[in-house]
């Protein structure tokens, strides 16, 4: 399917993302395949306005299962008809894990959108069952607990294979460490465990993901500018470089977002401040909450440093160029507003860096 | 009445005292004017006042230590008598009159000198003195420190404080800037930027200072009034992208006739700086760098710049400016006009408007209109602190350059 010149962003579900996938350029989205995970809705106040935890917890289930059926829609508008990497890991229960699998299984002959779905070793029989002989084959997704013991781990893999109807050749392979911020020790001692994984040559493909995002901003201070080390990418690239390393792994990462999901962050307003990726670094124009004028204070400060990209470097790109012309006559007549929306500002970020990552891997010797 | 002879007799014999004949004369007269009880309005009583005033002006030349001060007069009669202050009501006036009385901040009229020579006994002579009690000269009461401080930095020469009478050594550092008493008269008229705790003495002594450097500077070029524009400012303002800005701004402003001069300020000031138009050929401005921030270096020079762009020819002398960090109960449109013409002159208000510098206190904010106005990136990190009231920000900016050291031959406070 794909060599090491390649790119896997692992992505929430959710709408900025959709967007920053669907505003890609084509030639960019040919060098990547996008893990996608999907992620349960919250409740609005409305909805939740006197309900118990049961009840609430029922409701969410209720409201994802009202989604599952846009879910490939929402593919095809957003990502097309080109392989994608679907992870359900995040939902709440086995049964709505199955629910979905089943949808998207059957939505796939319908609508011809090309889905891996991505398992756990740890996942539920009932899970893998749903999809054991899928026709595009399968993701198997490792942690770094797989990896911690690794006659465990050759264990578990040839379990995993009774149960399914597939072989290395079919799956996609991904070691995913998740943070590991500063921790550059972590990146290549998981990465040297990797080179145990039983069989690496034959699987399908071979990624390896992890993110050096922050968890928030907090160690961004205002009056500076803050850089936050891509620990990720630069370890990536030193990796690779290892000629005496089997295989080379595909690139993959959390874009501009902390590698740990957490429910609880949804319900904080950010900042609005902009994340904007550079080589080896994200540069955060910090911001304040609920301060919207801001993110067009710094897209201005941006768009005039020499380190920005250009307005036709990627449609994220235009959005920030777009919004810093705007800045001048929002502050003159704030009635006029156009600021963006959180939502925006996250969608023109990550679209940036998706497109970045493209053209660092494929400018790569 | 007094009779038109009489009248005439007392004015032909009112002159100047010049012998101990003339003094007698004097006191003769002012005996038969005391005698007829002029009102203080009618032409004796004002004949009584001049007559006062020469005999006193007499007897301070010729034997001035003769007799006690007035004021330790009526207080030695007073303890004598075992007298209060409200006893003293029916010969000097009202609770409060006695009160600046016998506190020297007022003199006795010719009419309480009357009432207490008649009434306690006091002659009128010893009356009739001016008292030192309350208006001592300047040179009287100036803090041990402060003079300390003075020798400290060598203003007094090789003159040892303790074998010397410390009025006369400030009255001679002084003589050295000029008429002391003009000065004095001068200093008194001067526009107080100031806190209510700033030690005025040491504003003065600073300004003697800063006056004997400037004369020092040999000055080619006389000071065209109206050259100070806020175009001229804004150049000036640009020269502060080079390493040694404030260095360029003096030669700069040399060369247009205004004098720029650094020197320290002394404790118990928060003096920034001062505009002195003692001579109007060349205007001085003295910075004290007492913050050592290129920010407060280059608005401190807007502000005084200002001042010679609005209040050459003025009826003020000496500009006097704490600026930053001092609380100051109620600033003068004169004060205003040179903070605002500063502000513009650095900052244009149009662009700061625009600026998200305005929104942002970042680094980048800052060089970005720095480098749009093309001035040093500290200035807009000290807009951005002063007009934001942000001063936990941009720190590091503001500091980066040691201006003191820009200037190694004044002695700085360590």
């Amino acid at each position: 399917m794909f060599n090491s010149k390649h790119y896997v962003p692992i992505l929430k579900w959710k709408r900025a993302e959709q967007s920053a996938l669907e505003i890609l350029k084509i030639e960019d989205k040919k060098l990547m395949t996008p893990l996608i995970q999907f992620v349960m809705p919250k409740l609005t106040t409305k909805e939740s306005l006197g309900k118990t935890d049961d009840e609430k917890f029922k409701q969410i289930i209720l409201k994802f299962q009202e989604k599952i059926k846009k879910i490939p829609e929402e593919i095809i508008e957003a990502w097309g008809l080109t392989p994608i990497f679907v992870d359900v890991s995040l939902l709440y229960t086995t049964e709505l894990k199955v629910e979905i699998f089943e949808n998207l299984v059957l939505k796939e002959k319908e609508t011809g959108i090309f889905l891996i779905p991505v398992l756990h070793l740890s996942d539920n029989l009932k899970i893998i069952k749903t999809v054991e002989n899928h026709k595009h084959g399968l993701c198997l997704r490792l942690v770094c607990a797989d990896l911690d013991d690794l006659n465990e781990l050759d264990k578990k893999i040839k379990s995993f294979f009774t149960s399914i109807r597939l072989s290395e050749k079919d799956i996609d392979l991904l070691v995913d460490i998740k943070d590991i911020g500063e921790n550059s020790d972590k990146f290549f001692k998981y990465m040297n465990l990797s080179k145990g994984i039983p069989n690496l040559l034959k699987w399908r493909t071979f990624t390896f993901a992890s993110g050096a995002f922050h968890e928030d901003l907090s160690k961004c201070k205002r009056d500076e500018e803050n850089h936050i080390q891509r620990f990720d990418w630069i370890n990536w690239i030193h990796q690779i470089q290892d000629k005496s390393f089997p295989r080379k792994p595909s690139f993959s990462d959390y874009a501009i977002q902390y590698p740990i999901y957490k429910e609880s962050t949804q319900f904080f307003a950010p900042t609005t401040s902009i994340k904007y990726t550079l080589e080896n670094d994200w540069f955060i124009l910090k911001g304040e909450k609920q301060k919207f004028e801001l993110y067009l204070a710094n897209a201005k400060l941006l768009v005039e440093d020499s380190r920005f990209y250009g307005e036709n470097f990627s449609n994220g790109d235009k959005f920030i160029f777009e919004r810093a012309n705007h800045y001048e006559k929002y502050i003159k007549d704030p009635t006029t507003k156009g600021t963006g929306s959180t939502e925006n500002w996250l969608t023109a970020g990550i679209n940036h860096h998706l497109t970045l990552v493209v053209n660092q891997i494929s400018n790569l010797p | 009445m007094i009779n038109g002879k009489l009248k005439n007799k007392i004015m032909n014999n009112i002159k100047i005292i010049k012998t101990e004949k003339d003094y007698e004369d004097a006191l003769n007269l002012i005996k038969r004017l005391m005698e007829i009880d002029p009102e203080p309005e009618s032409t004796e009583g004002e004949q009584l006042s001049i007559l006062a005033t020469l005999i006193q002006d007499y007897e301070t030349k010729t034997f001035p230590s003769d007799l006690p001060d007035p004021i330790d007069a009526i207080k030695f009669r007073m303890e004598q008598a075992g007298l209060k202050p409200a006893d003293l009501i029916p010969y000097i006036g009202s609770p409060s009159r006695v009160s600046e009385i016998l506190s020297g901040k007022r003199n006795l009229t010719i009419e309480m000198i009357r009432s207490l020579e008649s009434g306690l006994g006091i002659p009128a002579k010893v009356l009739i003195q001016k008292s030192e009690k309350g208006v001592e000269s300047p040179y009287h009461n100036w803090d041990n420190n402060l003079i300390k401080n003075m020798a400290n930095r060598g203003y007094f020469g090789d003159i040892s404080l303790k074998d010397n009478n410390i009025p006369e050594i400030i009255k001679n550092f002084f003589i050295q800037v000029g008429d002391p008493t003009q000065i004095f008269a001068m200093l008194r008229k001067s526009s107080y930027r100031s806190s209510p705790l700033t030690d005025k003495n040491a504003l003065a002594a600073w300004f003697g200072c800063v006056v004997r450097k400037a004369k020092k500077i040999k000055m080619t070029t006389k000071y065209k009034h109206g050259i100070v524009t806020l175009d001229f400012m804004r150049e000036v303002a640009k020269l502060s992208t080079n390493d040694n800005g404030p260095i360029l701004a003096q030669e700069y402003l040399k060369k247009h006739g205004i004098i720029l001069v650094m020197e320290p300020h002394f404790p118990k000031t928060y003096l920034d700086g001062a505009t002195i138009f003692i001579n109007k050929d060349n205007p001085i401005i003295g910075l004290t760098l007492r913050l050592n921030r290129l920010d407060n270096f280059w608005f401190t020079l807007m502000h005084e710049l200002g001042h010679i762009s609005l209040h050459y020819n003025q009826d003020i002398t000496v500009f006097y400016d704490e600026i930053e960090g001092v609380k100051i109960p109620d600033i003068n449109t004169k004060e205003k006009d040179a903070d605002n013409i500063a502000s513009e002159a650095l900052v244009p208000a149009n662009k700061w408007e625009v600026s998200p510098a305005r929104l942002i206190p970042s680094s980048l904010a800052a060089k970005s209109l720095a480098k749009e106005l093309g001035v040093h990136i500290a200035i807009i990190a000290g807009k951005i602190r002063h007009d934001g009231g942000k001063y936990i920000y941009l720190n590091k900016i503001v500091n980066e350059t040691n201006v003191q050291s820009l200037f190694p031959n004044d002695k700085w406070n360590k």
